[in-house]
């Protein structure tokens, strides 16, 4: 497969074109030869005919074409796999997890650069393709993920694009995953040493460094230009929350944040839509830098159980939660040795990450970092290279038994256990274990009127606890569970049972990060329930094996 | 470019009817068809969103009857016809129509109960030739209470309608909860037939068990779940029972697996 011309499709696709590549788009010409014949002969008199006053008029048409500016959605061609293979049509279905897998399984990310590309866009798919080591797997792999789509795609944009330009490259997309994939290794190439920047997924073989006090800050500083970084820090009450950080040394490493960072990419409260009385109109989120947010592996790994929620249930995609999770990036912080002393995160399978561009070690004398991502690696530029690889924590000081409710033939069994009836004299429903649980993503919505037109105001959702009785009150006044017995007999079934069933058996959705133990002013430990449920489950399945 | 699942559109009231002083029913222009069984997200700007159930459909309209007893209903008492109320849906699952073809239907409803099942009674009783038999129990508080007079004394002419007044004696109706009736109906003499039951909580529970006392097998029997709801669409939680989101895999649900499963 011809490399470089893989590149310069993606880059065509990856966003509007500029200086540079309209350079390279002029230099590029194509034999009107089999397999290229109309598709070569059109680029070339299309991509001859561009210059530099058509960029704006280009840039327009690549917004209504590919991102569908201005358009209703039916006229314009998205160029995900997802929106061409989901029954619904819509971005970040079952395509994108599976590129997504892919991608971490190869150990490749998507650089900062490109951070608003999702990973079933055109351009990272031909990058992926690129990365490739041998002819036989790029056939596989455009079998199943570009031949499947990308003729229909390009179909959409020789339809919809006003310029003749974007026709042309939809027809040589067309034709290179068609026909050229395979036997234009041996063709006379019409690309060579493409420098035309295309949209960087990286081997994450990357580099690492040490850095004393004074370059750590000033390469944080560097990353705040590409970056909005977020990590534990204090507020003015004391509590360590994740916020905006503006010095490295804001950083808080030595104990568990009090909150979890969902707060940054799952807001407390979010503007849904904007109304009037006769319109709700979508309160779009912002969109903006990619968000750099410093965490430890539990939290790392809890923005999974939040993207199962908001990005498949239902198989439907929750569009605010799509775009802000679109920006996240993690910075690994690693843990302290044995963790931090209220969690247990190794027997939840959640002390190690894999989703990040950045690991940091601190110490005493400097900071180590691992840098995954090309586009970081100019924030260290100068900073002395030395080996490092984060650690995990491997042993807790807590340890979580897990429950084996699925094994318990009656579930009544589980409800009608005593101790349940314990938190009714203990839990007061305050709904704190709920706030800083990085996974809980409950939400209620409300109006809120104008200050200053009673006629005008926003729909806004807000986290909601399932610890508090109003969670389950309908309009007629019923409450499903009334009592903190039924309430945290939901909460921690949700928790280490319920969630896992659903959702393929995996995981789950408790992390082990023991927020919720330090938060509770009751002094309820959830590690002492989910350990005391276990040792309940295993009596009602010895129980069972006897009347068996 | 991904669908907002949560965008409300505005559809006009064509007409409002009054059952009671507490429930009423609005005929919205829609280019929408519910299943049977199936709910819609309701929305009025400045007071909210709530679940609510279909209660009739036709030709470019739907039908929802409202009890007045939240915020967001409330303020749809305020409306008349040519004012909008905006709706995202229809959503969950419907009652299996199929499965219930050329059997005995029982349907067994308290309250604001009947409305689920309205579209699915309405449309064997337009449809007579599709069923073996209908025997319809429809309990209310007192005859203050009573919804859907005229669709009662319609069911009367075609199925075994049997409307009764939980502690109130009362002219065309009958007395008791509805517990009281079921063994009227010859369960046992069925060859094969299904049962819904709409209601309460309390109520559903009570009736299922009369039932199965009666001679009916659990998978037999099907409820249908009113759930408090902020999006309808499995990501705020509320409807959650165990790993059952109501809004995704019901409202619908077989009585074997609600029984077994569906615990609060």
């Amino acid at each position: 497969m011809n490399q470089s011309l893989c590149h310069f499709l993606s880059r065509l696709f990856a966003q509007e074109l500029d200086a540079e590549t309209l350079a390279k788009v002029k230099a590029v010409r194509f034999p009107e030869t089999a397999p290229w014949t109309d598709a070569g002969s059109d680029w070339n008199s299309a991509a001859g005919a561009v210059c530099e006053n058509d960029l704006e008029a280009l840039a327009v048409d690549y917004a209504r074409v590919f991102l569908g500016a201005g358009l209703a959605e039916a006229a314009a061609a998205f160029p995900y796999e997802s929106v061409y293979t989901s029954p619904k049509g819509i971005i970040m279905q079952d395509a994108w997890s599976r590129m997504r897998e892919m991608l971490r399984e190869a150990s490749l990310v998507i650089s900062a650069s490109s951070a608003d590309l999702m990973e079933d866009h055109i351009s990272i798919e031909l990058e992926y393709l690129a990365a490739l080591p041998n002819a036989a797997q790029q056939a596989e792999y455009a079998r199943l993920h570009l031949q499947n789509w990308v003729p229909r795609f390009c179909k959409d944009v020789e339809r919809f694009a006003e310029t003749r330009f974007y026709k042309a490259a939809a027809g040589l997309l067309r034709v290179f995953v068609d026909a050229a994939l395979e036997d234009e290794a041996e063709k006379p190439v019409p690309l060579t040493g493409s420098t035309v920047a295309s949209p960087e997924i990286q081997n994450t073989a990357a580099r690492s460094f040490f850095l004393t006090g004074a370059e750590t800050e000033a390469a944080f500083q560097r990353l705040r230009e590409i970056c909005d970084i977020y990590g534990p820090a204090l507020d003015e009450k004391g509590t360590v929350r994740f916020r905006k950080l503006e010095h490295f040394s804001e950083l808080v490493n030595d104990r568990q944040s009090d909150f979890s960072p969902k707060e940054v990419y799952y807001p407390i409260s979010q503007t849904l839509f904007r109304f009037d009385e006769n319109n709700y109109s979508t309160a779009v989120p912002e969109a903006g830098k990619p968000l750099l947010i410093f965490a430890h592996p539990c939290d790392i790994n809890a923005i999974r159980r939040l993207d199962n929620i908001f990005l498949k249930n239902g198989g439907q995609a929750d569009l605010y939660y799509a775009a802000q999770r679109s920006r996240v990036r993690f910075a690994l912080l690693e843990c302290p040795e044995n963790g931090y002393p209220g969690c247990w995160c190794v027997s939840m399978g959640t002390n190690k990450a894999e989703d990040y561009v950045l690991a940091v070690r601190v110490s005493a004398d400097g900071t180590q970092m691992l840098v995954r991502d090309k586009a970081l690696l100019p924030c260290f530029a100068g900073v002395c290279e030395r080996d490092y690889a984060p650690s995990f924590v491997e042993q807790n000081a807590r340890e979580a038994h897990l429950p084996r409710v699925g094994a318990v033939k009656s579930l009544q069994k589980v409800f009608d256990l005593e101790f349940w009836k314990d938190y009714n004299n203990r839990c007061i429903s305050c709904g704190g274990c709920n706030t800083v649980c990085p996974t809980c993503s409950c939400y209620e919505t409300a109006d809120y009127l104008d200050q200053e037109n009673s006629r005008r105001g926003e729909r806004k959702r807000v986290w909601a606890s399932c610890m508090i009785p109003e969670f389950t009150r309908t309009a007629g006044g019923h409450v499903a569970r009334p009592t903190p017995e039924k309430l945290m007999r939901f909460k921690a079934l949700h928790k280490v049972f319920d969630y896992n069933t659903r959702f393929g058996g995996k995981e789950h959705m408790c992390v082990g990060c023991g927020r919720c133990v330090l938060r509770c002013p009751e002094e309820i430990d959830f590690l002492d329930t989910v350990n005391r449920l276990h040792d309940e489950v295993e009596q009602l399945i010895a129980m069972q094996e006897v009347e068996a | 470019m991904t669908d907002n699942i949560l965008q409300p559109k505005p559809y006009r009231i064509l007409s409002i009817y009054q059952h009671t002083s507490l429930e009423w029913t609005f005929r919205l222009e829609a280019d929408t068809t519910p299943d049977f069984g199936q709910f819609y997200m309701l929305s009025l700007p400045k007071v909210g969103e709530a679940p609510i159930s279909a209660s009739g459909r036709g030709d470019g309209y739907v039908e929802f009857t409202i009890r007045n007893t939240g915020t967001v209903t409330k303020a749809i008492f305020e409306l008349i016809p040519g004012n909008y109320i905006f709706l995202r849906g229809p959503y969950g699952n419907a009652f299996p129509e199929r499965d219930f073809r050329y059997k005995d239907l029982v349907i067994i409803c308290g309250g604001t109960g009947m409305s689920p099942i309205l579209t699915l009674a309405n449309h064997f009783f337009d449809h007579p030739e599709l069923c073996k038999s209908v025997h319809i129990i429809a309990g209310f508080k007192d005859h203050n209470a009573v919804l859907f007079r005229d669709e009662i004394e319609k069911f009367k002419t075609r199925f075994d309608m049997i409307p009764t007044l939980d502690t109130e004696e009362y002219p065309g109706f009958e007395k008791g909860m509805v517990t009281v009736h079921i063994p009227k109906i010859p369960i046992r003499d069925f060859q094969d037939y299904n049962i819904v039951i709409v209601g309460p909580p309390v109520m559903m529970h009570f009736a299922a068990l009369e039932c199965l006392k009666n001679g009916a097998s659990e998978e037999k029997i099907w409820v249908s779940f009113e759930r408090k709801m902020s999006c309808g669409v499995g990501k705020c939680g509320h409807c959650k029972i165990g790993g059952t989101y109501v809004c995704l895999d019901g409202p619908v649900f077989n009585y074997r697996e609600a029984s077994g499963r569906l615990i609060d």
